[in-house]
């Protein structure tokens, strides 16, 4: 048979395997709690996941990231979980930081005007306000972490989902390579600085 | 002298191999079905806070370019089998959860730090982590033979999976976004590690 008669599935094979996989992925009984390894985990990859103020904001240091052009693009996402880890220490050890929901929406704020103007300050600045940030977002996923999960594949999961949605951040920020994506990375800081305002008034629910 | 790569081309995969091979079921191991060697194999993969601090030395040892395994290994075989037979003493039965991470922390934040590091330092290190490993792996009860097989396959395990991890990264450190992504690799490493010596000091 010709191509014609026989014409290439429009699905591309990785779909298939990605059906699997979803598949497979298991879904909690609500009578049970999240205990053992692969919960503790899946407790905390889904953690940052699950607030679109986090999203915003990790996705937000991404973009930055590119703006800010090498070496920048690769050490905001070095900085971040580490001083994050220190939040989440605080948050771990039930240290109180006062404004904890209010600084996690001022980042997608701050974050998201950085992008929408393209603010280019120097890599110390960039790093200390990504730094200062990241310790409000640490103390929510420390403070929040389950009594049951395991600590280890917990912590270990929310720094992985972290660092992906930097690097899916990052991902996006490469359009600026052209005109018209410089523009849509833009706009996405505005989309960020909106969401993050809608947090700090209470107009989008937490 | 470097380890030919032949050589790893050779033993390593296959050996990483042996790690899926099915055996026949035992309801008293770890990993129940698994059998004594092949649970003991498997422990290091199913202990988070071993395999935390074996992706660090992994990763470690395999961003050195040109990759030379020579002084982790050495440092890493003896010391680990050591460690191993100790626990056999009943001296030491588990080490304090944060000696664990802290090496962990400390080899993850080398790697973030990305900066190329003296062998004796990474040497060091590796006898720290294989002590501490070795020591952690205690098989509580079963007779003789089955601890000894446990043990065995335990020490197999440990050096399978640092060297794998070495070995393989290797193949990834020519370019620069690669060795970015190392670096990032030991950032998270260290956040975790971080992360969970608080909720270790918590408790």
């Amino acid at each position: 048979m010709n191509s014609k008669s026989n014409p290439k599935p429009n699905l591309p094979a990785w779909f298939g395997l990605l059906l699997l996989a979803l598949w497979l992925f298991p879904s909690t009984a609500s009578a049970h709690q999240e205990t053992g390894t692969v919960w503790g985990f899946r407790s905390g990859f889904v953690h940052p996941l699950t607030g679109l103020d986090h999203i915003a904001a990790m996705v937000a240091v991404g973009l930055w990231g590119v703006f800010l052009g090498a070496p920048a693009m690769w050490v905001l996402p070095v900085v971040f979980p580490l001083v994050m880890a220190f939040g989440g220490a605080l948050g771990v050890l039930g240290v109180p930081l006062p404004g904890v929901e209010t600084g996690i929406a001022l980042s997608s704020v701050i974050l998201g005007i950085a992008v929408a103007f393209a603010v280019r300050p120097p890599l110390w600045v960039a790093a200390l306000i990504v730094g200062s940030f990241a310790i409000f977002h640490g103390h929510a996923h420390g403070a929040e972490m389950p009594k049951a999960a395991n600590a280890a594949t917990y912590a270990f999961g929310f720094v992985v989902a972290t660092g992906l949605l930097h690097l899916s951040g990052i991902a996006l920020g490469l359009l600026v390579r052209w005109s018209w994506g410089k523009n849509l990375v833009r706009v996405g800081g505005v989309a960020i600085a909106f969401v993050g305002f809608g947090f700090l008034f209470h107009f989008i629910p937490a | 002298m470097k380890i030919k790569p032949l050589y790893l081309r050779r033993w390593l995969p296959v050996a990483g191999l042996l790690l899926a091979l099915p055996v026949s079921a035992s309801a008293h191991t770890a990993i129940s079905g698994v059998g004594d060697f092949f649970g003991g194999v498997l422990h290091p993969l199913t202990t988070p806070a071993h395999l935390l601090v074996l992706l660090g030395l992994g990763l470690l040892a395999g961003r050195q370019t040109p990759l030379n395994l020579k002084i982790p290994l050495a440092a890493f075989i003896p010391v680990s089998a050591l460690a191993l037979v100790l626990t056999t003493t009943g001296l030491v039965k588990t080490v304090y959860p944060p000696i664990l991470i802290s090496i962990a922390l400390v080899a993850g934040a080398l790697i973030a730090l990305g900066r190329p590091l003296p062998s004796t330092v990474i040497g060091a290190l590796f006898v720290v982590a294989a002590f501490a490993l070795g020591l952690d792996s205690a098989v509580e009860n079963g007779t003789p033979i089955s601890i000894t097989k446990t043990l065995l396959g335990t020490w197999l395990g440990l050096i399978l999976v640092v060297a794998d991890i070495a070995y393989y990264l290797s193949f990834v450190t020519k370019q620069k976004w690669q060795q970015v992504g190392i670096r990032v690799a030991g950032s998270w490493i260290t956040a975790a590690s971080f992360m969970i010596l608080a909720f270790a000091l918590r408790r």
